[in-house]
């Protein structure tokens, strides 16, 4: 088979170390790989939190701490391409199927985290991020180059310094707090949740951000160069700046959509709350 | 016997297998998987209602949103040997019966779509699950039903009746790039025609049964879980509703049109979820 000569040609090394860790229940396992650049790592853990960060050279370390032994940690390589999967045992639960993962891997790296209920962090990457959670937190720190997809049910979503990727985020009951955070995409589609974005909105971007019933406080330095469309259909708009009326056929209503630009207009911001309070605040 | 031979013989593998076919299979698993492919799309065809036939529309929007995804390229082909050539009779017939030359037309059309396709993007049982939801949800399909006697059909027919699952095939596609995208027009930039959508049997804080269904799914697996779900797809489903009464009311706002499909691709993604979490 092809997949064994090339699962041959890389040097995998695993290191288990079975035992007690932290406590009589707990379980320590160790993984090392050896990849490539631009390697892709994959965790898919039903319980429990992943936290990913950056180490130098082309390894990645995988340490997992097991809460029980209904749970087993399967790990697999092809090529630069690892693989981590929890594997739950017959009669494991939410608490004895727990797995926590911290994960060292080079920062070039793709990362797909997937957790059911765990948090997921990620944090000094420049390679391609997913992240899918169901009720868990995602934070993302450090993060540039690389797209950012976001997938949470009710789980929050805190964005930190993360520059030039697309960032595409779906929450339907999420808190989403971005700082800092700009590129030449911006998508947040949220239903319930509130966003939050501080930051100056960079240069070139486009930026959408759109819930149905949460609130949107967007906060920008008074030298930020923006094109703005901000409109709740059943909510208010409050706007702090002075924008220069837009160029469009854009309809203004007071107290629900206004339109404008600021400096050159050098990326788009469309704010859309459905429901919600939109509110385009000056930093101070 | 090569896989090319067998291959090209593969319309007429529901009629029965020699030992030399057999022995390929035994041997080869690539044909074996083949076959097996089609077996389940046979199945999966049986299912469908011959009025739920998609016309000309749906095939260009499959290729468009395909060509979109990536997952067509080229004319890479799998090596699926069409059957083209009728004979004299089979033609006659075609010539004076309107219905049997527009399922040939059709069925035409598909295997031009299965063509393009890639044996290694096979969709995965939880993505069969998963348009089977989705389908259901939209009132797409009802419950299964039972396989037709293959006796009814004619031998002229039956040269034809392979190519049926090929478009199950396509309408799965089809469906599961709606499903995993929420609606293909969004990714293919059209713009969606709001009067000619049908109104969408949402009600208030409601779920539907095949929800329900999935709910319980994940509620079986993780039972926190499922009271998040419930609770998540009453909400997006009452913002789909209130984004398609605030399309309706403004066609031309592009807005209200953006709101509409934000909700729809919230719905995906908990399918998307559900689904990938029952299936772990």
């Amino acid at each position: 088979m092809g997949g064994c000569a090339e699962r041959a040609t890389v040097l995998a090394t695993v290191v288990v170390l079975a035992g007690s860790a932290f406590a009589a229940d707990l379980i320590h396992k160790e993984f090392h790989f050896k990849v490539h650049r631009h390697s892709s790592v994959s965790i898919l853990n039903e319980y429990g939190p992943i936290s990913v960060r950056p180490v130098s050279g082309h390894q990645v370390i995988v340490n997992a701490v097991l809460h029980s032994s209904k749970v087993t940690v399967d790990s697999s390589q092809r090529g630069s391409r690892v693989e981590i999967v929890s594997h739950l045992l017959p009669g494991a639960t939410p608490e004895t199927g727990k797995v926590e993962y911290d994960v060292l891997l080079p920062a070039d790296a793709g990362v797909t985290l997937d957790s059911s209920t765990g948090s997921l962090y990620a944090e000094g990457l420049r390679g391609d991020i997913v992240l899918v959670g169901n009720t868990g937190a995602v934070e993302v720190r450090d993060v540039s180059s690389g797209h950012l997809h976001i997938k949470t049910l009710d789980g929050s979503v805190t964005l930190t310094n993360v520059t030039d990727g697309h960032v595409e985020i779906t929450s339907v009951g999420g808190q989403i707090a971005m700082k800092s955070v700009s590129g030449p995409l911006v998508q947040v589609n949220s239903n319930k949740g509130n966003i939050a974005y501080d930051g100056d909105f960079g240069s070139g971007g486009q930026y959408l951000l759109v819930t149905n019933s949460g609130n949107i406080e967007a906060i920008a330095p008074a030298f930020a160069s923006i094109d703005v469309v901000a409109e709740s259909v059943k909510g208010k708009v409050i706007n702090d700046f002075s924008l220069q009326p837009a160029r469009s056929s854009f309809v203004e209503r007071a107290g629900s959509a206004f339109a404008g630009t600021l400096g050159k207009a050098a990326s788009s911001v469309k704010l859309l709350s459905f429901s919600g309070k939109i509110h385009l605040k000056k930093r101070p | 016997m090569t896989c090319e031979e067998f291959q090209r013989i593969l319309p007429e593998l529901g009629s029965g297998n020699s030992l030399e076919r057999v022995a390929h299979l035994r041997s080869c698993s690539q044909c074996a998987g083949l076959l097996a492919d089609l077996n389940e799309i046979a199945r999966q065809a049986r299912q469908l209602h011959a009025s739920q036939e998609p016309g000309a529309r749906v095939w260009h929007s499959i290729e468009a949103a395909l060509r979109n995804e990536g997952l067509v390229r080229g004319n890479t082909a799998i090596k699926l040997s069409v059957q083209s050539a009728h004979s004299l009779e089979d033609e006659l017939h075609l010539q004076s019966c309107p219905a049997c030359a527009g399922v040939l037309a059709d069925l035409d059309a598909i295997s031009q779509q299965a063509r393009l396709l890639q044996g290694s993007e096979e969709p995965s049982p939880r993505v069969w699950n998963s348009i089977e939801i989705a389908l259901r949800n939209d009132g797409l399909i009802r419950q299964p039903q039972a396989e037709l006697p293959r006796a009814r059909h004619g031998p002229a027919r039956w040269k034809l009746a392979w190519l049926v699952p090929l478009a199950a095939a396509a309408a799965v596609i089809l469906g599961t790039v709606m499903f995993q995208h929420g609606d293909g027009r969004q990714r293919s930039g059209h713009t969606p025609d709001l009067a000619s959508v049908a109104p969408i049997q949402v009600q208030d804080s409601t779920v539907s049964p095949e929800e329900e269904q999935m709910v319980r799914l994940v509620a079986d697996r993780t039972p926190a879980l499922g009271a998040a779900y419930e609770a998540d797809l009453k909400a997006v489903n009452d913002y789909i509703r209130d984004a398609e009464s605030s399309a309706r009311s403004n066609p031309q706002d592009e807005t209200a049109r953006q709101y509409l499909m934000s909700a729809y691709e919230q719905r995906a993604m908990i399918y998307e979820m559900a689904m990938n979490g029952s299936l772990r």
